[in-house]
């Protein structure tokens, strides 16, 4: 290697986060002022398939970090043995909530699952889930489980609520379920497009129709009962060539020269509070009561599913 | 004197032992694509059988979803590929009947045909969704009547959109393609084009129409991203998106290869017909540029088209979509541009892989044909087998390959492999007729010449077949341009193509640029497809 060349860190993310909208490039730079190296992205087309690109490959592609897992697969990742164990102290995440103590994984910004609708269109929103299956009138779009993390979510969010009884809410929704769209930005989409009343998505969607389009119409229904949360973590990979910058980009994660990108790029929540200009978003994502945190293992994503899938003609 | 005799023999005898060897190596030389071509066959044969010896396989669960896909994909690909072919038919001769150029007619219908789905899927959902113009209209009038498009309905309708314009294709090569004289003498005998239909044309409906079947069943049976937008329950999936779920969420490489292998022997047991194409080889080839007319159309077919023109015509009202959010920093953007180089470079690479491969397999083919080797049928099948398999399987054992070389290529050039994969059992359906017209005659008059098999590929088949090779070509390479398989497996973010581009704005909300840069795309293929068409048609040296 040349005195003048860099290092490159390899991090595999999902491709939305790179995309000249999203918050890679401007991590990307912040990141690459501090360390006098380079950053290359890899990408997978969603958060699923990031876990099953690293698992078929057992990492050969050399890739230092993955960044963009759903907390539901992290238990599942533990078991590919993987990813190495971090250094850093997680427990100053503020805006978390809790005390972040896991040794590989750490959170870079969260999200809540929510229904989202037009409040032009509607005015009177359920207030829960009970009420959304009466409301008859209501159509609505959802994710497969199998294919799309939010999916997942909302598999994850009534088995939470309804446990052995989610069978027959499922049932229960059945016949407003308009569409049950194999990806998210294909629901969110249709959504858009006039294809049903609400569309399975997060607290913070309103927020980017309001701030990047100027347009407040769209809310996301607040349940009585809370909302099922999707912690976004990012981990060191085993064989990484390049621990040491490795290790310093995960500190820079949860550091607001990184989390100040979050809110207006990847549009979730970041996990600190010293971020700037929140206010706005927080006035268009406002955050709901949360249900207690669940980092469902490999037999619950399984029972999550079946009670989806067995319920749904 | 006998000393010189003897030198002039041997000097005779050492030319013609050159001319041999010349030969023989020019005929290796044009076998050599073939050959690699089947040696990455084998590769992909042996990994498949090594990697089910080596590994311990993951679960490979046989569930409902697994047989509830299996039975969806045959039925809705049997159900699309009849209503393709009927109403392909009926345009085929409705065309044939109208006053439209030919040359007119064959843009149209391969643009339908090579169309970027997700544009004709979204298209669909512009005019025939619940907010669709449509609706509006209806609810306008105060018509209270509503429908969806999401379902089986929907995917029947978008999968056959693009089948039955190449069907159409081909019931309208077929009528042109008529012999002038043969018409005369119909006309002289004043027999009606019903009659003509019904007792005279038959036959010539009748030839290959198995093939073409089988073509269009192999197109319904791939179906994978009018599933992805049109699905409205998680049991209408086929087992292409199965075996993405089964690679992309559960890592669960063997379970996609046995899907994969059990669509594939399914499919070959449907369409061993198609390896009964030696007996005859006309299928889409175009011969003439005007026809003779001697009938005329009437006031059903004249409606029927009108219909039917609305059906094509309509979904393509999304590029006025997209236009009106017209965004010129995006389109500049660097990001755009590098998108669009990347597409062009893939589908240049793609289409001269194939393109090479192609030219090498259709010479071999031939030369078997005409030794009437018991190896033709084999041949052939080491060709089309590349149809039987799922796309995504294919992608994905490339994929795993890739990781077994410490990823020696790098995503552009697996891209193009695959992609090139794909393209050439298309090039070679479509070439093949061009290739074989007249060939026992050729054979004969080559061996009589001594004619160079370079010479012969260059001097008679390519004059031959140029106009065909051209057209070809400029689809191969919008299809490859638009291809989104492989490049959601392999990319990063110095490999963007157009459509992972488009997929990059729509998974950021962008929904309005997505749509934008779609259109920019659209009206690409139609301009390029346009130019090529002016080209074959001006160009009086392309027959």
């Amino acid at each position: 290697m040349s005195l003048l060349s860099k290092e490159q860190l390899n991090i595999l993310t999902y491709d939305s986060f790179i995309s000249d909208w999203g918050p890679g490039p401007n991590i990307q730079k912040s990141f690459e002022s501090r360390c006098s190296c380079t950053i290359n992205w890899i990408t997978a087309d969603s958060s699923g398939a990031l876990l099953s690109r690293v698992k078929l490959s057992k990492n050969k592609e050399g890739i230092d970090i993955l960044m963009g897992l759903d907390d539901s697969l992290m238990s599942e990742a533990k078991e590919t043995n993987l990813f190495e164990t971090h250094s850093i102290n997680s427990s100053t995440l503020s805006n978390l909530n809790i005390s972040w103590n896991d040794e590989i994984f750490l959170p870079f910004d969260y999200g809540f699952f929510s229904f989202i609708y037009n409040s032009f269109n509607l005015s009177n929103p359920p207030t829960s889930f009970d009420q959304l299956a009466q409301r008859n009138d209501i159509s609505i779009i959802i994710m497969d489980p199998r294919t799309s993390t939010p999916g997942l979510g909302l598999a994850k969010w009534i088995y939470q609520l309804k446990g052995d009884s989610s069978n027959e809410f499922w049932k229960s929704l059945q016949d407003q379920i308009v569409i049950t769209a194999k990806s998210w930005s294909d629901g969110y989409g249709l959504f858009l497009e006039g294809e049903a009343d609400i569309v399975l998505s997060y607290t913070t969607s309103p927020a980017y129709h309001a701030i990047a389009e100027g347009d407040e119409t769209y809310k996301a229904m607040i349940f009585e009962e809370g909302h099922a949360e999707q912690i976004e973590v990012l981990a060191i990979l085993k064989n990484s060539q390049n621990k040491q910058l490795a290790d310093q980009f995960m500190q820079f994660s949860i550091s607001s020269g990184f989390q100040n990108f979050i809110p207006n790029g990847n549009w979730m929540y970041p996990v600190i509070d010293e971020v700037e200009g929140i206010e706005s978003f927080y006035r268009y994502a406002p955050k709901p009561s949360n249900l207690d945190r669940i980092f469902g293992s490999t037999s619950d994503r399984t029972t999550w599913i079946k009670s989806w899938s067995s319920s749904i003609e | 004197m006998a000393q010189h005799l003897i030198e002039l023999l041997g000097l005779n005898l050492g030319l013609a032992v050159l001319s041999n060897v010349k030969n023989k190596l020019t005929v290796f030389f044009l076998k050599l694509p073939y050959l690699l071509y089947l040696i990455i066959i084998l590769i992909l044969v042996c990994f498949i059988f090594s990697y089910f010896l080596k590994d311990k396989p993951n679960v490979i669960v046989f569930d409902r979803f697994f047989f509830n896909s299996l039975k969806f994909t045959f039925i809705q690909a049997i159900l699309s590929t009849l209503i393709s072919i009927i109403i392909g038919f009926l345009i085929g001769i409705c065309l044939y009947l109208s006053r439209i150029k030919i040359k007119l007619i064959s843009v149209v219908l391969n643009f339908f045909f090579i169309a970027p789905v997700i544009f004709v899927s979204y298209g669909v959902i512009f005019i025939h969704g619940s907010n669709g113009l449509i609706q509006s209209f209806l609810n306008k009038v105060g018509i209270n009547f509503s429908y969806s498009i999401f379902g089986f309905v929907g995917i029947l309708y978008v999968t056959s959109y693009f089948n039955i314009s190449l069907s159409a294709n081909y019931f309208f090569r077929k009528l042109i393609n008529i012999p002038e004289n043969y018409l005369k003498l119909l006309q002289a005998n004043n027999v009606s084009f019903y009659q003509a239909l019904k007792y005279y044309l038959r036959p010539i409906f009748q030839n290959n129409i198995i093939v073409l079947c089988s073509i269009v069943l192999i197109f319904c049976i791939s179906n994978f991203t009018i599933i992805y937008i049109f699905a409205n329950s998680p049991f209408l999936s086929t087992l292409e998106l199965v075996i993405y779920q089964k690679i992309s969420f559960e890592a669960n490489i063997y379970a996609a290869i046995v899907y994969g292998l059990i669509q594939a022997f399914i499919v070959i047991l449907l369409l061993s017909p198609l390896l009964k194409i030696s007996n005859n080889f006309q299928m889409l080839s175009l011969k003439k540029t005007e026809n003779y007319k001697i009938y005329k159309s009437n006031l059903l077919s004249t409606s029927f088209l009108i219909i039917m023109s609305i059906y094509f015509f309509s979904p393509c009202l999304m590029i006025f979509k997209g236009l009106s959010s017209f965004n010129l920093d995006l389109l500049i953007s660097y990001n755009a541009i590098k998108s669009f180089l990347s597409s062009l470079s893939v589908a240049t690479i793609s289409l001269l892989l194939s393109l090479l491969i192609s030219l090498s397999s259709l010479y071999f083919a031939r030369k078997l044909f005409e030794d009437n080797s018991r190896f033709k049928k084999l041949m052939l099948f080491s060709i089309f087998i590349l149809c039987f398999v799922p796309a995504i399987s294919l992608s994905s054992i490339i994929f795993m390959i890739n990781i077994k070389l410490d990823f020696y290529f790098n995503n552009f050039w697996i891209v193009s492999i695959i992609n090139s994969c794909l393209l050439i059992p298309i090039i070679f359906l479509f070439l093949l007729p061009k290739f074989m017209d007249n060939n026992i005659y050729e054979k004969s008059k080559i061996l009589q010449f001594g004619i160079n098999p370079l010479i012969r590929i260059f001097k008679i088949d390519l004059i031959k077949f140029k106009k065909d090779l051209i057209l070809i070509s400029s689809a191969c390479f919008v299809l490859s341009m638009g291809d989104l398989t492989s490049v959601t497996i392999f990319n990063s973010s110095e490999f963007k193509t157009v459509p992972f581009f488009i997929s990059q704005l729509y998974s950021s909300y962008r929904y309005d640029d997505a749509f934008f840069i779609m259109s920019i795309y659209v009206i690409f293929i139609i301009s390029l497809l346009y130019i090529v068409s002016l080209m074959v048609h001006r160009d009086a040296t392309l027959r």
